[in-house]
């Protein structure tokens, strides 16, 4: 995959970088920075943000109840409780081990969310409240990376969101330019069938990937900035498709992504036929897959590990999931715990 | 055996993703200069290649275009579980009878099934459409083409034609017509 995140840089450039306030009420400040990613022209490309939107509120639960989480710090009434043009939630809590919970509403102690998590949350357990990431904060509200754009989904650049539910379908959004000064619909993000409702905040929740399809020539670099996750990584997978990425600004393989391990879910047979694959799309929009084999005749097959599919002997482990890429997995089993520890200090 | 028992089970699945396959498919004027306007047509829409219906695709009944004009005509909608693969034809239809036409781009309708993006289908009329390439179906009516009759006076516009055997069955009404009155004199 040609998409690179190129560096980071300065996940110190404000103050605190280290400075975590320490009472539980307060917004706790953690570190900024900005990453370089890039589009590959005449092409597909598998993006993700590695950065966040900054932490809004941090602190404890106090207590947990079905959907409600009654929190240690105050907000303001119904402040959390906004959705994007799909009716998704905007704001989300995140535990210290990295479960996301979509918020529905709030009051000024009290947040809800979209199902029962007494079996997740606990009291006293750390949460912090976050905002989405939406396709504008990933790739411009204006379209000022250059994105190829025009009146239709035809003509423009496409940006494909997959649906969560593991059935693999696609939104497709692009950004419009009115050809005709807002006959069509006027300028913006749009998505394929509906010329006219601005999509820009649509959410790309969190360890959520995009595939970006450029139909003209020339890579398109581009840099966000955002909040380092501080929280260890927790997605649970559905049966079948999911388009995600790894959460941290930085590379990790598959071996250490921790996609795989003996007891998180993830279906490990003896091919790709029969185990969770994970497919990397190329610039040509082909896909290269992995899998995690279990050799059922103990290293006749070819023995344990990550192989790609076609070649069951060669170790595919060390095969890099870029910061600022994405990838599918394809889940066969009855649920998958996706887990990973923070990769760095802070 | 566990081999044979997963090659049996890929067989086995490999007819349910086949029918899975999605895309998206946009059809009707360009939208943009050049956009193709469709004069005294009732309907516009998208048939296979032997002229029945698409699953999934709509009418559109053209309306007034940029700049005011009539006969602008557009849509994008998605497919589902899309089996049809050959190239579609513009059903255009008038009070007269329906006519089929090709752009001279069109190509076979692509799908594809997860996790491969949906393809996109563009079987509008553009800028780049002159009477010269846009092919008109021997199974419908004739259509009449205008060069740069299209959006901003590029492109072209399009109208059905009545075929020669509806002239004449309009011509032999009108004769009896006037055979008619002309006896009530």
């Amino acid at each position: 995959m040609k998409t690179k995140t190129l560096k980071l840089l300065g996940c110190a450039l404000l103050s605190g970088l280290f400075a975590f306030v320490s009472q539980a009420q307060s917004v706790s400040s953690t570190p900024v920075g900005y990453v370089t990613l890039t589009i590959n022209g005449d092409g597909y490309t598998a993006l993700s943000n590695p950065l966040e939107n900054a932490v809004v509120y941090s602190g404890t639960a106090s207590s947990v109840s079905g959907t409600t989480i009654t929190t240690s710090f105050s907000m303001t009434d119904s402040e959390l409780s906004g959705t994007d043009p799909n009716g998704a939630s905007t704001y989300y809590v995140q535990t210290s081990d990295g479960i996301i919970l979509d918020v529905t509403a709030n009051s000024a102690s009290t947040i809800t969310v979209a199902s029962d998590v007494t079996s997740l949350v606990s009291a006293d357990d750390s949460i912090t409240v976050k905002r989405h990431s939406t396709l504008a904060d990933l790739l411009g509200s204006d379209n000022s990376i250059g994105l190829t754009s025009g009146g239709d989904v035809n003509s423009s650049d496409i940006v494909y969101v997959m649906s969560g539910d593991g059935a693999g379908s696609y939104s497709a959004y692009y950004y419009q330019t009115d050809p005709f000064g807002g006959f069509l619909g006027g300028d913006g993000w749009r998505i394929s069938g509906d010329s006219s409702t601005d999509m820009s905040g649509v959410t790309i929740a969190a360890d959520d990937g995009v595939i970006v399809k450029r139909i003209t020539a020339g890579d398109l670099s581009f840099v966000v900035t955002g909040t380092v996750n501080a929280n260890n990584h927790r997605r649970d997978l559905p049966v079948g498709f999911s388009l995600i990425s790894y959460p941290f600004p930085v590379n990790t393989t598959l071996d250490d992504s921790g996609i795989y391990t003996a007891t998180n879910g993830y279906v490990s047979g003896g091919d790709i036929n029969s185990s969770d694959a994970v497919y990397v799309i190329s610039p040509t929009g082909a896909f290269t897959l992995y899998y995690r084999q279990t050799d059922p005749f103990g290293g006749f097959l070819g023995g344990d590990g990550w192989r790609v599919a076609g070649d069951s002997s060669t170790d595919a482990g060390g095969t890099i999931i870029e910061s600022g890429s994405s990838i599918i997995i394809n889940h066969r089993g009855s649920g998958l715990a996706w887990t990973d520890a923070l990769p760095y200090s802070l | 055996m566990k081999k044979l028992i997963n090659i049996i089970a890929f067989i086995a699945i490999t007819p349910m993703i086949s029918i899975a396959q999605d895309a998206s498919v946009s059809f009707g004027s360009a939208p943009a200069p050049g956009g193709a306007l469709f004069l005294g047509i009732d309907s516009v829409t998208l048939v296979d290649d032997t002229y029945s219906a698409i699953a999934g695709i709509s009418t559109i009944v053209p309306g007034v275009g940029p700049g005011g004009v009539d006969g602008y005509a557009n849509i994008t909608e998605t497919l589902n579980n899309v089996t049809f693969s050959g190239t579609p034809w513009l059903a255009l239809t008038s009070s007269a009878g329906t006519a089929y036409i090709r752009g001279g781009s069109y190509a076979a309708l692509a799908s594809a099934s997860a996790p491969t993006p949906t393809p996109t289908n563009n079987y509008t009329l553009g800028s780049s459409d002159t009477s010269a390439n846009i092919v008109v179906s021997l199974d419908g009516l004739g259509v009449d083409i205008t060069d740069g009759g299209g959006i901003f006076s590029s492109g072209v516009s399009i109208s059905v034609v009545p075929e020669p055997s509806t002239y004449a069955l309009i011509a032999g009404f009108a004769a009896f017509l006037f055979v008619a009155i002309r006896r009530r004199k």
